[in-house]
């Protein structure tokens, strides 16, 4: 037999979110929910022992169910005759109430009220299942400080009274913005950790996960397609980003016949999937840069006559000071140096503290034989990332 | 008029070692096909299947159940995709496949459905939608009739719509096989002489469920006759 604790891993991250969802419906508090999901795992730990149940999942849900409603009798014994709302979730024409659990979780732990980091601490710990440990690893931050995270999440959705029913159609479009949010800056922070080493591939897959998951859930919906797209596309280039010291290696140096080809399909099918619905958001636009980027044979080749027009139409809806960098570094590649460095005027002062942007134009400088020297040491001064520090010091000769 | 379904036969290795810009290319092209036939009125069905190195099989001989997950081997290509149309016979329905976009080693198989029901936008309700492909040479009258009838009861009891319909097809004798020509590989000719010796495994029909994931599906196959006398692959629908 399979080690057991393999096998209640495996169902509890299959499972994880929807039997959370479910108990959270039946609850109406998360910590109950939880607390009584964690009750059914130590006893599958036990009872699993002798034999698997054919439906493991069904098996977790039940006992989980019935903890918490033994919890609730203990705290009411008035609501403990209220009917159970929970069926047997794993039986297939469930599929809609199972999706509902699931969705309900992840807007939950999402929800607009709480402030980003908490959000993504708080979807990581319900949703993911990470430990505090994890989390706090993922973040370079302390246990304690994730845990302060975890519990004022939480203190906030109590305080606010957060519902848990699932928004009608126009106001679930408005409340996926933030659940993408939450996963793109989760895969972003995986991508270029504001510290420690330049990647953290545990948060991208989670991320990729996730997101894919919220497809699942809402398949009309075109920007979590899009997302998806994003993150494909940057995670197929994941092994060709540093070299073998662990310093960065740029889009244009990056050896492309080492991008995951599968990756690659998979973004693509999931950005064609975004615009067949009808995407045409900032999401669509900056997945069909990338789109343009991955499918060229060489940086040199790169279409960026296509890459400025669609940098121009994300500036038309929604204009920021890095949409204009990234614009200015397309210009640059289709007009020359000196129309990047024009396009660059104005933002020194937005961007004055991003390392991108001083780096960039350095790079501009030093191709118009002018001194990046001053550039590059303004971008060293600001950069966080050991990686992304020693490939500074390294163009400064140091 | 008949329907015919075209079932896209992909040589997965020749894919997997394309270039990005010819697989961009190629989603294009085939988005722009389905959108041809839905102008021309042909277009009934149609959909992608994700990778079968995801897929499941399920078999059941003997009473022993065997779940065996992808890749499979055996065959040099495996089913990516299908369309359902609307022919007036074979020849027109196999000239429809020669216009459909496929790599030179992609094959794309005509058969012509002896019973189908058909239930529109698989993929826009929340969940997996679960291809299950019946494998087998022969897979008997009653499994089909099994089928039939869940699918009919489910579409009565279950209006949130987990059966979503099936083709059962005719054998591959009364239909034809599209593949590059040997003299002139760039074009793509039908043959109509089967048996199809290159191929060990016949389809015999396709039906879809929606569910909330593979292992679900896997013990919904369990339940079903088709099992018994073939097996059941279950392949993720990719949302196109």
């Amino acid at each position: 037999m399979a080690d057991l604790s393999a096998i209640v891993g495996e169902t509890v991250r299959q499972e994880r979110g929807r039997i959370v969802g479910g108990l959270l419906r039946f609850c109406g508090d998360l910590d109950a929910a939880e607390e009584a999901f964690q009750d059914a795992v130590l006893s599958a730990l036990e009872a699993w022992r002798s034999e698997v149940p054919e439906n493991p999942g069904a098996w977790l849900m039940r006992v989980a169910k019935n903890r918490a409603s033994d919890a609730r009798r203990r705290r009411s014994v008035a609501q403990a005759k209220a009917p159970l709302l929970v069926e047997d979730e794993a039986a297939p024409d469930m599929v809609d109430v199972v999706t509902d659990d699931h969705l309900r979780l992840v807007l939950t732990c999402c929800h607009p009220e709480l402030a980003r980091d908490n959000q993504i601490a708080l979807t990581l710990k319900i949703v993911a299942g990470f430990s505090t440990d994890e989390i706090a690893r993922a973040f370079v931050s302390s246990e304690a400080t994730v845990s302060q995270r975890i519990l004022r999440a939480k203190q906030t959705l109590a305080a606010k009274k957060v519902g848990f029913e699932i928004p009608a159609k126009e106001e679930l479009t408005a409340r996926i913005g933030p659940v993408l949010g939450v996963i793109y800056a989760m895969f972003n922070e995986g991508h270029t950790s504001r510290r420690g080493p330049l990647m953290r591939l545990d948060l991208q897959a989670e991320a990729l996960r996730l997101g894919r998951l919220v497809c699942d859930l809402v398949p009309r919906e075109p920007d979590p397609f899009a997302v998806v797209a994003l993150m494909s596309f940057s995670a197929a280039r994941a092994a060709t980003r540093v070299d073998t010291e662990g310093l960065p290696i740029l889009l244009p140096a990056q050896d492309r016949s080492r991008w995951d080809r599968e990756l690659l399909r998979e973004g693509l099918v999931a950005l064609s999937r975004a615009r067949s619905l009808g995407g045409h958001g900032p999401y669509v636009l900056e997945a069909a840069i990338a789109a343009v980027h991955v499918t060229s044979p060489t940086w040199e080749s790169t279409d960026f006559r296509n890459i400025v027009a669609l940098y121009d139409a994300l500036a038309a809806i929604a204009p920021s000071p890095i949409v204009a960098l990234n614009r200015a570094i397309a210009l640059a590649m289709r007009d020359g140096p000196a129309a990047g460095l024009a396009a660059l005027e104005g933002l020194a002062e937005p961007l004055a503290s991003y390392h991108l942007f001083f780096s960039a134009r350095a790079e501009l400088l030093e191709r118009l034989g002018r001194d990046p020297r001053p550039d590059l040491e303004k971008a060293l001064s600001l950069s966080t990332n050991a990686s992304e520090r020693k490939l500074l010091e390294r163009r400064l000769g140091r | 008029m008949s329907d015919y379904l075209l079932m896209v036969l992909e040589d997965e290795a020749a894919h997997a070692t394309e270039s990005p810009k010819a697989v961009a290319e190629l989603i294009d092209r085939r988005a722009k096909f389905a959108d041809g036939l839905r102008r021309t009125g042909a277009f009934r069905d149609g959909g992608r299947l994700r990778p079968s190195k995801e897929g499941t099989r399920v078999h059941r001989a003997r009473g022993e159940l065997t779940v065996r997950s992808g890749p499979f081997g055996g065959e040099p290509r495996a089913l990516a995709g299908w369309y359902w149309v609307d022919a007036p016979n074979t020849s027109e329905a196999a000239r429809i496949a020669e216009a459909c976009p496929v790599l030179a080693a992609d094959e794309v198989q005509v058969r012509p459905i002896m019973k189908g029901r058909l239930v529109g936008d698989k993929d826009a309700r929340p969940g997996k939608v679960v291809a299950c492909a019946v494998l087998g040479s022969a897979p008997t009258e009653e499994a089909w009739v099994h089928v039939m009838e869940r699918i009919d009861r489910a579409n009565h009891s279950f209006p949130s719509g987990v059966f979503l319909g099936g083709v059962r097809l005719e054998p591959p004798t009364k239909g034809a096989r599209v593949a590059a020509r040997s003299d002139a590989p760039s074009e793509r000719r039908a043959m109509f002489d089967g048996p199809f010796l290159e191929s060990k495994e016949v389809i015999g029909g396709l039906c879809f469920v929606r569910v909330t994931n593979m292992e679900e599906a896997a013990r919904w196959a369990a339940t079903t006759d088709f099992v018994v006398h073939g097996t059941l692959e279950l392949r993720e629908l990719w949302r196109t």
